[in-house]
């Protein structure tokens, strides 16, 4: 069942940017984690990023192409980032330019070739620029009985998902499941979704849409 | 119907069994009144009449005829040349085609073709009816066209590799084995020719493949053209990356006006001559004036110009009736001969034909173009197209265009990922 919902996800996102079946390639290898120390450095310098440098390199850089105008996501493939907490979105950029976060999916090539452009003083700019944003708005077309679903056991946590797209969600968390995402600490991630069931999966990504402002 | 059951079964052949594909057309078409459309070529435009033909059509048969086993892709063919990418990673197959899309895939050649009986043979003796004909038979070379230049030097020493194949792994060696401090040349065409960016993304890659590992050498393009498409953002990225412009670039290019002009080589000597004077060089690309490939020439498909003139609405031939024509080899006024261009033209072509088959009239078809090119491994250009037919003619959209020059280095290098990207979807789009 995980399979075929990764290759209805993949029809969709085929004509940009190939297609999901594509992953079925050989798993990348775990990378290294980084020591809770050089997180913690890191991460405290999200706190100081300045907003209208931020907006500025998201137009700039042309982040805007793919996560909409003003980080809220316009398409199904890319995430939206507005509302989003600055460590959760710094820690990512990070990761995505060691080459930590690959996805084991061409997608990721993308945001690890961007990573590389940016100091971590511009990483903390466009972080602090998304978590002034508000959160995003309902996507459309969700479910409301698959939200009510999803509800049972689940509180909003950190990264913010109120309002994420759900077809990202459900490509996220497959990818966990099969371990093509791997840049979550101590794979608490990866614990919590392989139990999940591909039905479980979408329930959750209603219900985190449907959280939307 | 224009068959009997008993050619039908003939025709369908051993292809036959291998037909129960995706799409469960097997019984279908095996109906005794289904038409039959049969496809000559097999590149990016009339593979991807025979695959969107199915989409079209759940019933109707499928032939497509295509020598070779294996096709070689024009696009990244110059990341062989680069070193970049080895040819199998351009090799695509019919196999998803025929398996698939329920096609009867066979690999041989026309060598007859009677209008009137609308029956083709096959070098092989077998002889094929259909109801509806799409030929997508590329390009040729005009061999004859510059003194000094013919089909043997192109294969002994002054490759076009206009084509991917042997002639690509010739470029590419005369590249990597150039002397210290040498100098490339090549020849680049005259309009319209296959690919009119291709030439300038090689001579960027040849360039790039220099400033590694033969930093002395040097590319000269001799140009029988004044521009060429995305001219502007290439001689940025030229700027940019090889000093274009100054006194040590890597690349120099001699326009029309500047006596790019070929007049002779000779390939003795290795050395072009021009109405700027003779260029000695160490290896020459040669991409040579074309026109359509010799099959449309063979089938009367061709008219003054070398190029075939078709309805734009169908791409059905304005000289045969029933016959359609696709690709590089037509004249498709402001679109490019590109595989891409080639690509949404078969998808136009084959809902006109599913319209006529069904009765219907066919609609005012829109077409795209997208095209991009490296200017290095990091630095990509693009353009893209939309067209619509008006007045009998394909004319560009307005919201068309290349590549804008910015000053921010993820435009560039965004573009060099979406190349990659783009490689990939559309074969996928049209062998998969």
């Amino acid at each position: 069942m995980a399979m075929k919902l990764t290759l209805t996800i993949a029809a969709a996102s085929a004509l940009l940017f190939g297609s999901l079946v594509q992953a079925t390639e050989t798993a990348a290898p775990v990378p290294a984690e980084r020591d809770p120390a050089s997180i913690a450095a890191a991460l405290a310098k999200a706190a100081t990023g300045n907003v209208d440098e931020g907006k500025r390199l998201h137009n700039y850089l042309y982040c805007s192409a793919c996560h909409g105008e003003t980080g809220a996501s316009p398409s199904r493939n890319w995430p939206s980032l507005t509302g989003q907490k600055a460590d959760y979105t710094m820690k990512t950029l990070l990761d995505y330019k060691d080459n930590l976060r690959r996805d084991n999916y061409r997608k990721a090539d993308v945001m690890h070739r961007m990573a590389q452009l940016l100091t971590e003083e511009q990483m903390a700019d466009l972080s602090a620029y998304y978590a002034s944003q508000p959160l995003p708005g309902k996507p459309a077309g969700i479910n409301a009985k698959l939200a009510k679903k999803g509800e049972a056991g689940v509180t909003p946590d950190t990264p913010a998902l109120a309002g994420q797209t759900p077809e990202y969600f459900i490509q996220a968390m497959t990818m966990y499941q099969q371990d093509m995402r791997n840049s979550d600490v101590g794979g608490m991630m990866r614990m919590v979704a392989k139990p999940l069931t591909a039905d479980e999966i979408k329930a959750l990504a209603h219900y985190y849409a449907s959280l939307g402002q | 119907m224009s068959m009997t059951r008993r050619e039908l079964i003939k025709a369908l052949g051993a292809g036959a069994a291998a037909n129960l594909g995706l799409w469960g057309v097997a019984s279908e078409a095996h109906a005794k009144n289904a038409a039959h459309v049969v496809i000559v070529g097999g590149g990016f435009g009339g593979t991807t009449a025979a695959k969107y033909l199915r989409f079209a059509d759940a019933r109707v048969k499928i032939t497509l005829i295509e020598p070779n086993k294996q096709y070689l892709t024009c696009p990244r063919s110059n990341d062989v040349i680069a070193g970049h990418m080895e040819m199998h990673e351009i090799t695509f197959t019919y196999d998803a085609i025929r398996s698939q899309y329920g096609v009867n895939v066979i690999h041989d050649s026309v060598v007859g073709f009677d209008v009137g009986k609308k029956q083709l043979t096959l070098a092989g003796g077998k002889k094929l009816r259909y109801d509806q004909l799409i030929v997508s038979p590329g390009i040729d070379f005009k061999y004859d066209a510059v003194e000094g230049w013919s089909k043997e030097v192109a294969e002994s020493s002054m490759p076009h590799a206009w084509k991917a194949g042997a002639q690509t792994l010739m470029v590419r060696d005369q590249v990597q084995k150039m002397r210290e401090g040498g100098v490339w040349v090549m020849v680049a065409p005259p309009n319209p020719f296959r690919c009119p960016p291709g030439p300038y993304e090689r001579a960027s890659l040849v360039a790039e493949y220099f400033q590694k590992h033969n930093p002395k050498a040097k590319v000269i393009i001799l140009d029988a053209k004044d521009g060429f498409t995305k001219d502007k953002p290439f001689k940025k990225g030229w700027e940019r990356l090889y000093g274009y412009g100054s006194d040590n670039s890597l690349i120099d290019w001699v326009s029309l006006s500047n006596g790019g002009r070929v007049t002779r080589v000779d390939a003795k000597t290795n050395t072009v001559y021009t109405e700027a004077g003779e260029f000695k060089a160490d290896a020459v690309n040669f991409i040579p004036a074309q026109q359509a490939g010799a099959l449309a020439f063979q089938m009367g498909l061709t008219d003054a110009s070398g190029w075939c003139p078709v309805d734009r609405h169908t791409f059905e031939s304005l000289l045969i009736k029933d016959v359609y024509v696709l690709g590089d080899a037509s004249i498709a006024d402001t679109m490019p001969k590109s595989g891409y261009a080639a690509s949404s033209q078969a998808k136009v072509c084959v809902q006109a034909i599913a319209d006529r088959l069904a009765g219907k009239a066919p609609g005012v078809p829109s077409m795209i173009n997208v095209c991009y090119s490296l200017v290095g491994q990091d630095y990509g250009v693009s353009i893209a197209d939309i067209f619509k037919v008006i007045d009998g003619k394909i004319a560009k959209l307005p919201a068309s265009g290349v590549s804008p020059i910015t000053d921010s280095p993820a435009q560039p290098l965004l573009e060099a990922i979406y190349q990659r990207n783009w490689h990939r979807t559309f074969v996928n789009d049209t062998f998969a």
